[in-house]
């Protein structure tokens, strides 16, 4: 098993927190010290480069993140407000298409009932319910038509 | 007849502590706002918050801990405040650009410019915690138990942002985690 210290432990050993046990190892070692030396390397150039202001480029690609982030949030915002706008005139057209009943309900039930009746009726009974019938049919301007008529012959054929 | 105008007792303090503070301050808003004019703004903030602490009854000697903590806090509003502001701000002045200087050969110096572009990168896409955690450690030169009181995180979770934060520096320096 290695002895080796890990990438966590050798973090703490460079700020002087680490288990102090393991000290000796980081100086024995050559590859702990050599990883140690890396670490402390790298952390420097770290700190020195954080201690200048921020390079053009490193600016110029904030700045380009930034419009990015701009024009994704922009055809969201776009593509929501078509959605939004088509679902708004989907409703409206459904609203608008709706048929407007042609007559009243209460006259169709009266008509239904009529009809109903006549239907049922037997003999003089349905002759005079289809004469009342016969009245103001659109059937009633054609040439010995009518519905009353066509009942009555119906009953007679019976 | 001229008139005078009092100066307060505590007015030397401040101009030595303005003085003594008023670069790093800047400095470590910017860092941790990634904006050089908000970090300004910030940093006119706390030093009127530093004048208001010394008309007040209460007073310190810790004043560049104080500093610190307060802008700390005070980013941290900034950035919880003024997120559309940011994303709505353009890309940096151009004063703020370092020139190049003539000392290093310009191998040495394009080498160097490169590695520190991609150090900054790195450091900008860091998450605010880690970012901060990183800049009260190594800039600040705080230890991890006063990181973490300022914080108001645990040693443990001081830690391991940092880790996490020095893994992707060290990642962008081409070197081992």
């Amino acid at each position: 098993m290695s002895r080796c210290v890990s990438d966590r432990r050798l973090l703490q050993a460079y700020y002087g927190e680490g288990d102090a046990s393991k000290e000796p190892h980081l100086r024995t070692c050559l590859r702990c010290a050599g990883r140690l030396q890396r670490l402390t390397r790298d952390l420097q150039a770290v700190e020195q480069a954080l201690r200048q202001a921020p390079p053009v480029a490193a600016v110029r690609h904030r700045a380009g993140a930034r419009r990015r982030g701009v024009a994704v949030a922009a055809g969201l915002a776009a593509v929501l407000l078509f959605a939004g706008v088509e679902a708004w005139l989907w409703r409206e057209s459904i609203v608008w298409v709706q048929p407007k009943p042609d007559h009243e309900p209460a006259e169709t039930l009266a008509f239904l009932e009529q009809v109903s009746m006549v239907l049922s009726a037997t003999g003089e009974e349905g002759n005079a319910f289809g004469a009342v019938l016969a009245l103001p049919s659109d059937d009633a301007d054609e040439p010995g038509g009518g519905e009353a008529e066509w009942l009555n012959g119906r009953e007679e054929e019976r | 007849m001229g008139t005078l105008t009092a100066v307060p007792p505590w007015h030397a303090q401040y101009e030595a502590l303005y003085r003594q503070h008023w670069a790093r301050v800047v400095r470590l808003c910017r860092l941790l706002l990634d904006d050089s004019e908000e970090a300004q703004e910030v940093a006119q903030e706390v030093f009127l918050r530093l004048a208001q602490r010394f008309q007040g009854p209460d007073s310190t000697t810790e004043w560049a801990a104080w500093l610190t903590r307060v802008s700390l806090n005070a980013c941290h509003d900034r950035r919880r405040s003024g997120w559309w502001r940011r994303w709505r701000a353009g890309p940096r002045a151009i004063e703020e650009i370092d020139l190049v200087d003539g000392e290093p050969t310009p191998e040495r110096a394009a080498l160097q410019g490169e590695a520190r572009e991609r150090i900054w990168r790195a450091f900008q896409r860091l998450p605010p915690r880690q970012r901060e955690v990183f800049v009260l450690r190594h800039l600040e030169g705080w230890s991890t138990e006063a990181a973490a009181g300022a914080l108001a995180l645990s040693s443990g979770s001081v830690k391991r942002h940092l880790f996490r934060a020095v893994r992707r520096l060290r990642g962008a320096l081409g070197g081992d985690s």
